[in-house]
């Protein structure tokens, strides 16, 4: 077979050139020589974006794969509101135009639940595989699976996945631990608010609202769990290292003086370690429903405190 | 009437020769089948995706048919001579006119049919159905589409050479179809002579978002209130009459020289 290979190549190739085909591949050759680079200029001025840079591929893509991502990402959102976008100024309010406009595509702002809730997957899949550094779309991912979906299992996996490619970040334990809770697997759970916890601020600016929110959830929880097995001096320690975080926390400091003065948590903690995480899903839910506000204000911010306060 | 038709069978067996239409039937094929064999986190059961990417593709196919297939066909004709044999039989330049779009838009629609088709098939392969009578005014409106655009095309090569009228018109059905549903927003933030300049911009282009009918059928939300698909129906034969009224009027003292448009 070679030598016949080798004879038919340069007919081919003087084919190929006699056909006027080579400026076409030409171009296309410098046009994706400029597209690789330009992604890796991407990627370069966004490091935390560039993904799965051991491959030839995402190094090459580095950066155009975190934007597919975030593309992916923005649909699932679509989808989620069943195809609306955010609503926009308009110029115009009685126009005819814009009139059928809304009847074509009703502009109404809904929501996705329960089991039509899987619409979304595939391009929270999507975005998890463009660009597996996106903790956020794991987290969403991994969200919707465990609480809509009621498949804790594939949530837990996937995050099992996202933790191998994004090890250095607390917020995927954090999560881990929420889910290993609601199974009620003690055990596995404080290992993950353990992990959280070392890992903790994994990358982010330790003084931000978010990374010290997630420091006191992953101290909360763990604080209750010590405290439902009666290691009340581990738990007052956390509790004492969210005062410090927080020093405007009433509830918790009188928490904190119950447990000193030796009342009986056990029963009390598993209570409020439950409606904690049922707080944290309705916050979830209201910080969806209120697009227009950060995702975490400041009710969201007290709310797990105020559980705190009510059960006890 | 029976000259346009006969133009318009003479388009359909070209087009048939060219093949394009098999490749973008193999294309939608090949990448459907690649989307159904997702397995998205174990989880299965998602079909609007499916139906998403597949009306995208069925319009992103159907547009770059309707483009290049009008858009060469008057040139064509020019650059290869044969419209002085043309014109020399009795035909009005207002029936080639015709016969070309019709036989372009025509051969577009039957291969938009065989998008939808296939998309239908697979969703239903998926496990996902489309509301029947949202389907078919999706499809008609699509239609609508394909015919505002094969006019465009037409009424653009009457003047340009084949590679200019289809630039022409991707740019403009482009922008018609993204940029203009934006312009009310853009125009909120503008002021004096650019609102108004915006405002006229939104008026004037062709509005191809209104037969998008993509969002209702991905999301299930039933079909159109028939008054207002009649509408927009209508919105759609008023836009090809006028952009073939528009290219007859470019046309028909067009002066010929052989070579002219060559390509």
């Amino acid at each position: 077979m070679r030598p016949c290979r080798s004879t038919t190549a340069p007919a081919d190739r003087r084919r190929l050139l006699a056909s006027g085909l080579w400026p076409w591949l030409a171009a296309g050759g410098l046009w994706l020589l400029a597209f690789a680079i330009s992604c890796r200029i991407g990627s370069a001025a966004v490091e935390s974006a560039a993904p799965d840079s051991g491959s030839v591929a995402g190094r090459m893509l580095g950066g155009a794969r975190a934007a597919f991502g975030a593309h992916f990402f923005e649909v699932a959102d679509l989808y989620f509101h069943r195809g609306v976008e955010h609503r926009r100024r308009q110029a115009l309010t009685n126009d005819l135009f814009l009139a059928l406009a809304r009847v074509v595509s009703p502009p109404e702002h809904v929501h996705r639940s329960g089991s039509s809730v899987r619409e979304i997957m595939p391009w929270l899949w999507l975005a998890v595989r463009a660009n597996p550094r996106d903790v956020e779309a794991c987290l969403v991912a991994a969200y919707w699976l465990a609480r809509d979906l009621r498949r804790p299992d594939l949530a837990l996996e996937t995050l099992r996945e996202a933790r191998i490619d994004n090890p250095t970040t607390h917020r995927i334990p954090l999560e881990q631990a929420r889910i290993l809770l609601r199974l009620g697997q003690w055990d596995e759970a404080l290992r993950s608010l353990d992990v959280g916890l070392a890992l903790w601020p994994g990358g982010e600016d330790p003084n931000s609202e978010d990374a010290l929110l997630d420091k006191r959830n992953l101290l909360l929880h763990r604080s209750l769990l010590l405290e439902s097995r009666s290691q009340t001096a581990a738990a007052m320690a956390d509790l004492q290292e969210i005062l410090r975080l927080f020093p405007d926390s009433p509830a918790l400091r009188r928490r904190v003086a119950e447990l000193a003065a030796g009342s009986d948590p056990r029963e009390s903690a598993l209570k409020v370690l439950h409606k904690l995480l049922d707080e944290e899903v309705r916050s979830r839910v209201s910080a969806e429903h209120e697009e227009s506000s950060p995702p975490q204000d400041d009710s969201v911010v007290s709310a797990p405190l105020n559980t705190v306060t009510n059960v006890n | 009437m029976t000259r346009a038709a006969v133009i318009a069978a003479i388009v359909w067996l070209e087009l048939l020769r060219r093949k394009d239409i098999y490749v973008l039937l193999i294309l939608l094929g090949a990448l459907l089948a690649g989307l159904v064999s997702l397995n998205v986190f174990g989880l299965g059961g998602a079909t609007a995706y499916v139906k998403d990417i597949g009306l995208l593709l069925a319009w992103l196919f159907g547009w770059i048919l309707a483009v290049s297939a009008t858009a060469r066909e008057l040139p064509q004709e020019e650059t290869r001579g044969t419209i002085f044999s043309l014109l020399a039989k009795p035909l009005r330049r207002a029936e080639l006119l015709a016969g070309k779009w019709l036989g372009c838009w025509s051969i577009v629609a039957a291969a938009a049919l065989a998008f939808y088709a296939i998309v239908a098939a697979v969703a239903l392969a998926k496990g996902a159905g489309f509301d029947a009578v949202a389907l078919a005014q999706g499809f008609v409106l699509h239609l609508c589409a394909l015919g505002v655009i094969c006019a465009l095309a037409l009424c653009c090569s009457t003047r340009l050479n084949a590679d200019a009228a289809a630039a022409l018109t991707y740019v403009v059905s482009a922008a018609c179809l993204l940029l203009a549903p934006r312009l009310p927003h853009l125009a909120a933030y503008a002021s004096g002579f650019r609102f108004t300049a915006l405002l006229a911009l939104y008026h004037a282009l062709p509005h191809f978002d209104l037969f998008d009918m993509r969002r209702r059928l991905v999301h299930d939300l039933g079909p159109l209130p028939w008054p207002v698909f009649g509408a927009v129906a209508a919105y759609g034969i008023v836009l090809t009459a006028l952009f073939l009224l528009l290219a007859w009027t470019a046309y028909r003292r067009k002066r010929f020289s052989r070579g002219a448009l060559g390509a």
